[in-house]
């Protein structure tokens, strides 16, 4: 199958052909279940499926109160007692003011006895359990009843609301393989606007924009103005959908399952006249501008001013003002990890609590900036466990992180001051390769968030060994800047010599450490850097004079982080990096090379590649390795050639160095051979590798 | 929190940026100063990130079903480490309220810089992963400030209407240095208090207040603890306090803990009337087993009946979270927690006229024994057991895949209390010996550079079957396939076939055939591998200054690997790794590499851990066990090719 991704965006104004037809039954009805449905006892398409979705069925609707009504009706078969997580359902509603309201809650399981007669269990209503999750929200569980392996399960409600913007959204697929889903929502044409933004990589068996006639009573028929109303249906049916299962090394799986995102765009009423609810880019820009909760909320107040004047005193380029707010934002300010674009308090209450969510963190921020005439402005976007924006309509409810924009002398920085470990150039993983809006008057700009930071690590080990076969080594080991954070991130309290051994992995090799020095820990403007004396009398394997060694002594890579065999979605590494590591190795005197490490390239198209360069000179063996990860996203269809890439390294850093007295030849002061020992063109360790196909 | 007036955020907002300035400003406003940082002493400020100024719990009993707790916590934060004391996180149910919660944060001199506004408050349900519903919620808030070292200072009560278990004090709940920590309990003066503390010399103070005593433990100035204690119990570098009632009331049932008899009795009127069964349910229990069957088939029989009909559904409200569903209710529904399918399966022995019991249970790596003179709620689980004339027969009913008579090791080896007709009486689980957790491996690889080709069989018996188990016949394939894979710390492992065989579900085989394309590592004419195919260890336990638990396991072991290797005919042996064998009082381990004829190299490998626990002052003698074993499982095998 082509995984190739297809976006595709559909117009809601889009007005294909329009014909009048009668609405169509549901795809499933209630209480009929197909004998061979329940007699199925194994799903033969995909051996790993504990359940099968055989039908998901939603529509969302008018009622004649004018409340969208959204039906569900769900349907599963139970393979293994794996799948009994489908019997237990929960469905969370804004329940404040009565915003949503459930009702008709049904559940029903269906079994076969041994004499093949079908026995139901229902869902008592007592064992529907109401759980107050916040003030605003109440969550609805149930669990079905009488549940087995093999049995059909289903279950329907309906959730009805007078907001029309909570108008659901629909994923047509799953952890377990889909049958049959299907979603339609029905409007009347000349009073409601939705937009409908769809995505996916499975074939769309259905996606059509129909129109029918509904009848509408009071009140809703005054409001529409008539009875016999024009309404849009849309309708979307995927069959046949395999299971998405969790990958490594993906953004989130929602970013690439079919679903339908919807918003209400305007409404036109008798009584209301016409309201626009979705506009366009530039009017969203501006009612963000205005509102209470994220432009206003920016105020350069008497209080902002005088802190920013007390931080940036004595600071006399716009640059070093940045720094310093940033630091101050960062460290003075503790992170409620709330990820949302809009602030429930104002900068000075921030000020003063101490503490706030991203958007209050960042809104403060720019505040601040501004205070000391420093041009900053906020950027909304989705993070990447969020899923991928659709710029086709500007709905709000897609962005969930705000970070600040500033510019100094037209140069752009990008800040989110809420880790007080984290550099003001270095931007969150999670926001890397994502869009982000800028919010500012009077213009549409997008920006993508990208690392721009080389992400270097560099090591260098020397290494020398005796002729008893004790190792001694000195060691200087640099972390990028995202391994740095992470290891400042997990610092707290523990000795410098524990997290050298940590970062090193020195004990399981048996090496000690002799001495160690890290510094960087707590400024955040140079890497990590850890500097240690290191040594071993079982390292090296030894035996009758000959000496063994495995000369990468850190960061040694001993598993292929890829191990599945296939692969649907691009890997993505989230940034840029690469890996330099200089060993030396000092030879005995009296002794020889008797296998050597030889030099090697290995690389997957521009996007990721190694390369080793192993020279002798006055004994001593030097070994330059480089690793570059040039692409922060390798697409699928190398995947295996990215695979057999890292079972290459794993490979070649598992190969050693063999070392050899000498044969009895007077021993010189001047060595001026290059390769001792033997002829160094032997075969090289891979090349069978070069033969396998596999 | 209403807005303030400017002034006094102006103040505030000095006060941050300048503590001298502020300091001047505000002190002649605060008399006492309690929590100047000055006056904690020198010592536990050293290196400190945080000093337990004061931690109060202050109980007083009311009646035989309300109480109130009192709680002080205040704490000076030194640095960032020290931030997180600032948040109050405190769960509450059905039987318990919680009250006035106060914060302020005091700066360095001591003085008030601001007040918890109770709009900071959040409050939300919470409850398990594994349960479909509970009436647990949470209240929390979270307190900081920017200028170091500053005091945070916590107040709250809890109101309990209803009770079983009543609060505990550790004297410490971190490494972090505790200025002072006190436990008080108010108690009506004409009844005893009934307690238990972890150690022997206990500084109990008894005073009169009023019509009560109050009884009072306390430790002051205790300093910093070195991290290396994060491998050690809390109980064993904290001094604890348990209280426990003597009667009780939670929702209008009462009950006693006087004895352990009372307290099972109690317990087990909880389930009075619970045992019914409908007229369809008895005639299915009846058709499932013969009457010439022997008891131990009809128990087997009817349990694995019990198993097919159920699976684990926790729901704890209110008094729920001791009392069960009724046997109907869980035959119905298919489902229940733990007490309602035992509840059920004595139930279901009873209509075969098999008496069980239910047993109160602590269920977990065995951390804290039973305080068997201390009757008292100790337990999280229930299990049921089936005395027979020479054993007895102990059945978990929360699994749907173990066999009778099994319980799995996170039941074994520990006291438990089973509830009997005539009240609780304390009875001990089965435990196991090292042979009888056995692992074992018989491999054969044709070793070859390019790709070796390896058959494997292994068989898991006793508690090492427990993690195999689920994985044999519970996973989807994808899982199983990753776990096998996983046995070998090999990369690039080509499955060719793998076959489990559940013989029992305490004895397990999987044989399986596969090919290693880089397990031997070529380099020029030799070639390396670990003759530990699979049961390599790589970590060392830590090294500690003192260590002050036992190392406790969740059951004793033994590892048993035995490896053939066909090596490539071009080839010689040019190094093996030496043999090892240590013998300690805790355990015993070998490992040995031999040259056979024929281009053959036999590695075995034994390690075996004799009990459930070693005790701490061993912990260096372990340690240089494991690391002789670390150092034992790394060695190569090199081979060299014949000219």
């Amino acid at each position: 199958m082509n995984y190739v991704q297809k976006l595709r965006l559909v117009y809601l104004f889009l007005i294909i052909l329009s014909i009048s037809v009668f609405a169509q039954d549901a795809p499933i009805e209630w209480g009929e279940i197909p004998k061979a449905d329940l007699e199925m006892k194994t799903f033969p398409q995909d051996s790993n499926a504990s359940a099968v979705i055989l039908c998901d069925y939603g529509e969302s609707k008018f009622d004649n109160e004018l409340n969208l009504v959204f039906y569900h009706h769900l349907r599963v078969k139970i393979l293994t007692d794996k799948g009994f997580g489908w019997g237990t359902h929960s469905v969370v509603l804004v329940t404040k003011d009565r915003a949503e309201e459930i009702d008709d809650i049904e559940g029903m399981t269906y079994t076969l006895n041994n004499e093949g007669e079908i026995i139901k269990n229902e869902l008592d209503d007592d064992d529907v359990f109401e759980e107050k999750v916040t003030d605003s929200r109440t969550r609805y569980r149930f669990t079905l009843p009488g549940l087995k392996p093999g049995c059909v399960i289903e279950y329907r409600y309906t959730i009805k609301t007078d907001h029309w913007n909570y108008i659901r959204d629909w994923d047509f697929q799953h952890s377990e393989p889909v049958l049959w889903s299907e979603y339609r929502v029905q409007f009347p044409k000349r009073s409601f606007g939705f937009a409908f933004v769809t995505q996916g990589y499975e074939h769309w068996n259905v996606d059509e924009d129909l129109e029918v006639s509904q009848i509408f009573n009071n009140p809703a028929s005054s409001y529409l103005g008539e009875k016999i109303v024009n309404c849009c249906l849309r309708r979307w049916v995927v069959k046949n959908a395999p299971a998405i299962r969790d990958e490594p090394f993906v953004t989130t799986t929602d970013d690439y399952i079919n679903k339908v995102e919807i918003q209400l765009s305007g409404y036109s009423l008798i009584r209301t006249g016409v309201r626009k609810i979705l506009n366009e880019w530039d009017v969203l820009i501006k009612e963000l501008l205005e509102s209470d909760n994220f432009g206003e909320a920016i105020e350069v107040t008497s209080d902002v001013e005088n802190l920013a004047a007390e931080i940036t005193k004595d600071l006399p380029s716009p640059f070093d003002k940045m720094k310093a707010i940033y630091n101050w934002v960062a460290k003075s300010i503790v992170s409620t990890n709330q990820n949302r674009v809009t602030a429930d308090k104002e900068v000075d209450e921030i000020i003063e609590l101490k503490k706030g969510s991203n958007a209050e963190i960042t809104f403060l921020l720019i505040s601040l900036l501004k205070a000391v005439d420093i041009q900053a402005e906020p950027v909304i976007l989705s993070t990447r466990e969020n899923g991928k924006i659709q710029d086709m309509y500007p709905m709000i409810s897609q962005f969930n992180y705000v970070l600040a924009r500033v510019v100094i002398d037209s140069k752009p920085y990008f800040l989110d001051a809420v880790n007080p470990l984290r550099p003001y150039d270095l931007l969150p993983v999670k926001v890397l390769n994502v869009k982000g809006l800028v919010i500012k008057p009077a213009s549409i700009h997008w920006v993508t968030f990208i690392s721009d930071k080389l992400n270097h690590s560099k090591s260098h080990i020397d290494i020398t060994i005796k002729e008893d076969g004790s190792l001694n080594g000195k060691l200087e080991d640099a972390f990028s800047e995202y391994k740095s954070l992470s290891i400042r991130s997990d610092l707290s309290n523990k000795k410098d010599i524990d997290i050298a051994k940590e970062e090193l992995g020195t004990e399981s090799l048996g090496l000690t450490i002799d001495s160690v020095s890290i510094s960087g820990k707590d400024s955040l403007n140079i890497p990590v850097f850890i500097r240690a004396h290191i040594s071993s009398q079982d390292y090296v394997q030894q035996n009758g004079g000959i000496i063994y060694l495995n000369p990468y002594l850190i960061h040694r890579l001993k598993d292929n982080p890829f191990k599945l065999k296939d692969r649907k979605f691009p890997v993505d590494f989230s940034y840029i990096k690469s890996e330099t590591q200089v060993i030396n190795v000092a030879i005995p005197d009296g002794y020889e090379v008797k296998e050597t490490l030889t030099d090697k390239f290995l690389q997957v198209k521009n996007f990721i590649s190694f390369s080793r360069l192993v020279s002798v000179e006055n004994n001593m063996m030097t070994i330059v390795n480089k690793l570059d990860i040039k692409s922060s996203v390798i697409p699928e269809q190398f995947y295996n050639d990215l695979r057999t890439f890292y079972s290459q390294l794993v490979d070649l850093q598992s190969e050693q160095i063999v070392l050899a007295p000498k044969a009895v030849v007077p021993v010189q002061a001047v060595v001026p051979i290059v390769a001792p020992g033997e002829p160094v063109k032997t075969i090289t360790p891979r090349e069978k590798n070069g033969k396998k196909k596999k | 929190m209403a807005k303030r007036k400017n002034k006094s955020r102006w103040i505030v907002f000095l006060v941050f940026l300048s503590p001298f300035f502020s300091s001047a400003l505000t002190a002649a406003s605060s008399d006492e100063n309690i929590y100047d940082v000055n006056k904690i002493n020198a010592e536990l400020r050293t290196d400190a990130d945080a000093v337990i100024r004061n931690k109060t719990i202050r109980f007083e009993v009311k009646g035989e079903s309300s109480a109130i707790k009192k709680v002080k916590f205040a704490v000076t934060v030194f640095n960032r480490d020290g931030k997180h004391y600032g948040q109050l996180y405190l769960s509450y149910d059905k039987f318990s309220e919680i009250e006035d919660i106060e914060g302020k944060i005091y700066n360095a001199d001591g003085n008030e810089v601001r007040e918890l506004d109770d709009d900071e408050i959040k409050d939300y349900s919470a409850f398990s992963d594994y349960s479909l519903y509970e009436d647990n919620r949470v209240k929390a808030t979270e307190l900081y400030y920017d200028v170091f070292p500053y005091t945070v200072e916590y107040t709250y009560e809890v109101s309990y209407d209803g009770y079983l278990n009543w609060p505990s004090w550790y004297s410490r709940g971190s490494t972090d240095p505790v200025e002072l920590s006190q436990f008080e309990v108010l108690f009506p003066a004409d009844q005893k208090l009934r307690y238990w503390c972890n150690r022997d010399s206990s500084n109990l103070t008894i005073t009169n207040e009023g019509d009560k005593k109050l009884y009072k433990w306390s430790e002051n100035n205790l300093s910093k603890l070195s991290r290396d204690v994060y491998g050690d119990d809390i109980e064993d570098f904290a001094m604890i306090v348990k209280i426990a009632p003597s009667n009780f009331e939670i929702a209008g049932f009462k009950g006693s803990m006087l004895s352990w008899k009372e307290f099972g009795s109690w317990f087990g009127n909880l389930s009075k009337g619970k045992g019914l069964l409908s007229d369809e349910a008895k005639i299915e229990i009846k058709k499932t087993f013969d009457s010439t069957d022997n008891i131990k088939k009809k128990i087997t029989k009817l349990y694995k009946y019990m198993q097919s009909r159920t699976r684990y559904v926790s729901v704890q409200l209110g008094i729920g979270s001791w009392q069960p569903f009724d046997a109907t209710y869980v035959h119905q529904r298919g489902y229940g927690d733990c007490k309602a399918l035992s509840n059920y399966m004595v139930a279901i022995l009873k209509e075969a006229g098999i008496t069980g019991y239910s047993v109160l249970i602590n269920n977990g790596h065995d951390r804290l024994p039973l305080i068997q003179e201390f009757p008292s709620n100790q337990f999280n689980h229930v299990i049921v057991c089936v005395p027979l004339e020479s054993d007895s027969l102990w059945l978990e009913c929360t699994s749907q895949i173990i066999q009778a008579g099994t319980i799995g090791n996170s039941n074994e080896n520990r006291y438990a209390l089973m509830i009997t007709p005539e009240g609780g009486v304390i009875v001990r689980t089965p435990s196991t010996t090292a042979i009888q957790n056995v692992e074992q491996k018989i491999i054969n690889v044709a070793l070859s550079a390019a790709e070796s080709k390896i058959k494997v069989s292994i068989d898991w018996t006793g508690d090492q079957s427990d993690y195999v188990n689920p994985i044999s016949v519970k996973s989807i394939p994808l899982e199983r396939e990753e776990w096998v894979k996983d046995l070998f710390d090999v990369p690039d492992v080509v499955l060719n076939n793998y076959v489990f065989n559940n013989y029992t579900d305490t004895k397990i085989n999987l044989t399986m055939e596969l090919s290693l394309p880089r397990y031997a590592s070529l380099s020029g004419k030799r070639i390396f591998f670990n003759p530990n195919l699979m049961s390599r260890r790589s970590s060392v336990p830590k090294d500690v200054e003192k260590r002050l638990s036992p190392i406790r396991y969740n059951y004793p072991y033994m590892d048993i690997d035995s490896v053939v290797y066909f090596i490539p005919k071009d080839y010689d042996v040019e190094t093996i790794p030496g043999s090892i064998n240590i013998n300690t009082s805790f355990g015993e381990f070998s490992s040995k590499t031999l040259v056979d004829a024929d281009s053959k190299i036999v590695f075995v490998r034994k390690i075996k851990i004799n009990d459930y626990s070693i005790p701490a002052e061993k912990y260096t003698e372990y340690r240089n066990f494991f690391t002789n074993v670390v150092k034992a499982d790394r060695a190569q095998v090199i081979l060299i090719k014949r000219n």
